[in-house]
């Protein structure tokens, strides 16, 4: 008889709760489990890894749970399980944030690494092309610049560590 | 009361940034709106105009940036972004106007938590250095709609509304991070808000209620996951046909999207009719306000609104 139990699930590790617990609103020791936050989640039928099953793995430091799953990229962030939490959780904001351990783990999804470069370049996150100028003079409203913001946003993300992680 | 008193009321004993005599606020454009929903911008232009507020403009804005997938992939750089942003407004000395829900949540969360959290505004200024910056945490950060409810109120627009929209039957979209999350949007209930149908119907118009009022359009995924994304919008475009509304009206360029221009595409992919424009807010305000279809570039619109002014005019 197997009466084995693998290690991974018998070892609680504290240290991805403890991420969390210092930003106000967002302690995951004080979910119970009560299944409100995925029976209103507009994706919870996609899940496989359903958002108060998020909440356990984190409070039993089971990152790689969450990292064998997408079910995290599922979440459109709208803030539904925040609002209706009986423990005041921002559920949306701990999700948000294993988005981002799991992108400097298994890579960023191309749709944001766009997102970030098209901000470095010209400021904005959808171009500005001809077309675009010359419906903008028919219409009557004011000629945009190339770019905005003076190039300033480049320098912005080139000083933050994400910078590494748009470039892999 | 004075706008300038109401603000005052409302704000207590904090400073106001407001400083120019000449503008009431700094108009935040965004990415999406003079890009690709050029008409948002008309009808939002148009309709303050008309109301009297007014607008100073920058090419010093850059990228709110995107509450939903810049903010996941690393909050700090998000955060200074956005802190860039307030940073213009602060120098400029006005309080910014955005049209967008997008814009609304980033900048609005970002000059919350800088003002909460003394240690996350520190790291963020350190950030700013390198641009010349710094934030001071004393910008106030509201939507149009915000401003519309607000500061202009339902009486007054109704008083001025020049052609009543009877007869047309609406359903109001509002979009989630207008709202939520509640506690630092503060501007109406993140599960049932009513003021995007007291404005509609201060304009004549019917607001019509449906099922499942604040579900997400889904529009956040459209670059990560377009399945959901489109089955969201779906689920959305079924209850307000079902409430028998005439069309949709939004408050953001990212629910308009979905329903405007992915509208055909849900119906090819899901063999569907539902042939239901969508509005932004200020174009329906344009409209009751007496402003001639003909400005507004409806011919943009990737869903017919014929029928709706043939229905109203």
């Amino acid at each position: 008889m197997n009466d084995k139990v693998p290690d991974k699930l018998l070892k609680i590790d504290r240290s991805l709760a403890q991420k969390f617990i210092k930003t106000p609103g967002q302690n995951p020791y004080l979910c119970y489990q009560c299944n409100k936050c995925s029976c209103g989640c507009p994706a919870a039928h996609k899940m496989t890894l359903l958002p108060h099953q998020i909440m356990r793995a984190v409070q039993l430091g089971q990152m790689e749970m969450i990292l064998d799953n997408d079910s995290i990229f599922y979440c459109s962030f709208c803030h539904t399980c925040l609002e209706r939490c009986p423990q005041g959780i921002a559920v949306s904001e701990i999700i948000s944030k294993l988005k981002g351990m799991v992108a400097k783990i298994k890579g960023m999804p191309s749709a944001y690494k766009d997102e970030f470069k098209m901000i470095a370049e010209t400021g904005r996150t959808s171009p500005l092309t001809s077309a675009v100028r010359r419906r903008r003079e028919q219409l009557g409203l004011p000629s945009l610049s190339e770019t905005v913001g003076k190039g300033e946003a480049k320098k912005i993300i080139k000083k933050t560590e994400i910078i590494s992680y748009i470039e892999k | 009361m004075l706008r300038k008193e109401i603000i005052n009321k409302e704000m207590g004993n904090q400073e106001i940034t407001k400083k120019q005599e000449n503008y009431d606020y700094l108009l935040f454009l965004g990415c999406l709106i003079p890009t690709s929903l050029p008409y948002m911008e008309i009808a939002a232009r148009k309709s303050l105009e008309i109301l009297n507020i007014k607008l100073k403009e920058t090419n010093d804005f850059a990228c709110c940036p995107d509450p939903v997938g810049i903010k996941a992939m690393d909050e700090i750089t998000w955060l200074s972004l956005g802190a860039r942003n307030l940073c213009v407004a602060q120098k400029i000395g006005l309080d910014i106007l955005t049209l967008c829900n997008g814009c609304y949540e980033t900048l609005k969360e970002t000059s919350h938590i800088l003002k909460e959290q003394k240690e996350t505004l520190e790291k963020v200024n350190k950030i700013l250095s390198s641009v010349n910056k710094e934030y001071k945490g004393n910008i106030i950060v509201k939507h149009i709609a915000e401003v519309l409810y607000k500061e202009v109120g339902t009486s007054k627009i109704s008083s001025v509304v020049k052609k009543p929209l009877k007869n047309l039957k609406v359903s109001a979209f509002y979009g989630c991070h207008v709202v939520r999350p509640s506690e630092i949007m503060e501007f109406d209930d993140p599960e049932n808000p009513k003021f995007l149908d007291e404005l509609i119907e201060a304009l004549g118009a019917e607001s019509v209620p449906r099922m499942r009022k604040m579900l997400c359009c889904g529009a956040p995924l459209l670059g990560v996951n377009m399945e959901l994304s489109l089955e969201m919008a779906k689920n959305n475009l079924d209850y307000i046909k079902a409430s028998g509304a005439d069309c949709i009206v939004t408050l953001c360029p990212f629910c308009q999207t979905q329903f405007d221009r992915n509208q055909a595409v849900i119906q090819r992919k899901f063999n569907l009719d539902y042939n239901l424009p969508a509005l932004y807010y200020p174009e329906l305000l344009c409209l009751a306000l007496g402003v001639e279809p003909e400005k507004l570039g409806f011919n943009l619109h990737r869903v017919k609104v014929d029928p709706i002014l043939e229905k109203i005019l």
